[in-house]
């Protein structure tokens, strides 16, 4: 049987159109490779009851939820909460990337301690982007915004590609470090003099990304 | 008590530095946060820091030990 990935993608405002953008791209790889069926809850379909209702029928093994969040919950389209204590259980069993602010530093344990979650990987703070100012309501034309794909990516594209929990989110640190050093050292092209602020918010990622439960879970 | 002053200098001291690295900064220059519902400039990002926020706080340890790092030359 095909395994299927679920992914949250409202687009309601900057930020999440952001994420819409970045697992859009995602998608398209992963389409791509063939494996893996994909769940796309995108905009109007990224509520709580279309969630629910796809977590119970579709199962998915790889959780992918992008969008705003607090400490204790996710939310989908229009800031409505998808995701909290109350339909937690919905995670059992499951491996999930959550790419929302501050969602990691009590979901995590809730995710994993009540809904009986495999793994949860998350950030601890609010997940940064760097936007290009002459670009930033288009975030296909945003020179900067495309910097912060390539690790986002490298968490998925790790985990389905067979890696632990552990070494994916390893894997992405590396890829972290590797574009804060690109971006400090060789002369890339810093028109808008963004490389600095570049810099510092891909270790601020750096810093936050957590990951809870059994790190040596596979998808 | 003097161990207390010292540590808030200190803390002092080390908002001033990642004000000052903030400073040299294109001020407009803006930063997207899953959570905030627009995006945030350099400047707001100093006025979090000088008005002490949680997130101001946040800059302030992350910004510290950035520098500590590329100082230590580990990345």
């Amino acid at each position: 049987m095909q395994k299927s990935i679920l992914f949250t993608r409202p687009s309601h405002d900057q930020a999440t159109a952001c994420l819409h953008y970045f697992s859009g791209k995602l998608i398209e790889e992963i389409k791509g490779v063939g494996e893996y069926s994909i769940i796309n809850l995108e905009r109007h379909k990224a509520t709580r009851e279309i969630f629910e209702k796809s977590m119970t029928k579709s199962k998915p093994r790889l959780v992918v939820l992008n969008g705003h969040g607090f400490k204790q919950g996710v939310c989908g389209q229009d800031k409505k909460i998808i995701l909290d204590k109350d339909n937690i259980n919905l995670l059992d069993s499951k491996i999930i990337y959550a790419v929302a602010c501050d969602s990691s530093e009590e979901l995590g344990e809730i995710a994993t301690a009540k809904g009986n979650a495999d793994a949860y990987v998350g950030y601890e703070a609010h997940f940064m982007v760097v936007t290009d100012p002459s670009r930033s309501s288009t975030p296909s034309k945003d020179k900067n915004i495309k910097i912060f794909i390539k690790p986002y990516a490298t968490m998925v594209l790790s985990l389905i590609s067979g890696l632990s929990v552990e070494k994916a989110i390893n894997h992405t640190k590396d890829t972290l470090r590797g574009l804060i050093r690109e971006y400090g050292v060789y002369g890339i092209s810093d028109k808008y003099g963004d490389a600095p602020l570049i810099r510092f918010a891909l270790y601020w990622d750096l810093t936050f990304l957590k990951g809870y439960g059994d790190l040596s879970s596979i998808v | 008590m003097r161990k207390n002053n010292n540590t808030g200098r200190i803390r002092e001291g080390i908002k001033e530095i990642v004000i000052e690295r903030l400073l040299t900064l294109n001020k407009d220059s803006k930063i997207l946060l899953m959570g905030f519902n627009k995006p945030l400039s350099v400047k707001d990002m100093l006025d979090e820091v000088k008005r002490d926020t949680p997130f101001g706080k946040k800059i302030v340890e992350v910004q510290f030990k950035y520098i500590q790092m590329l100082a230590n030359g580990e990345i």
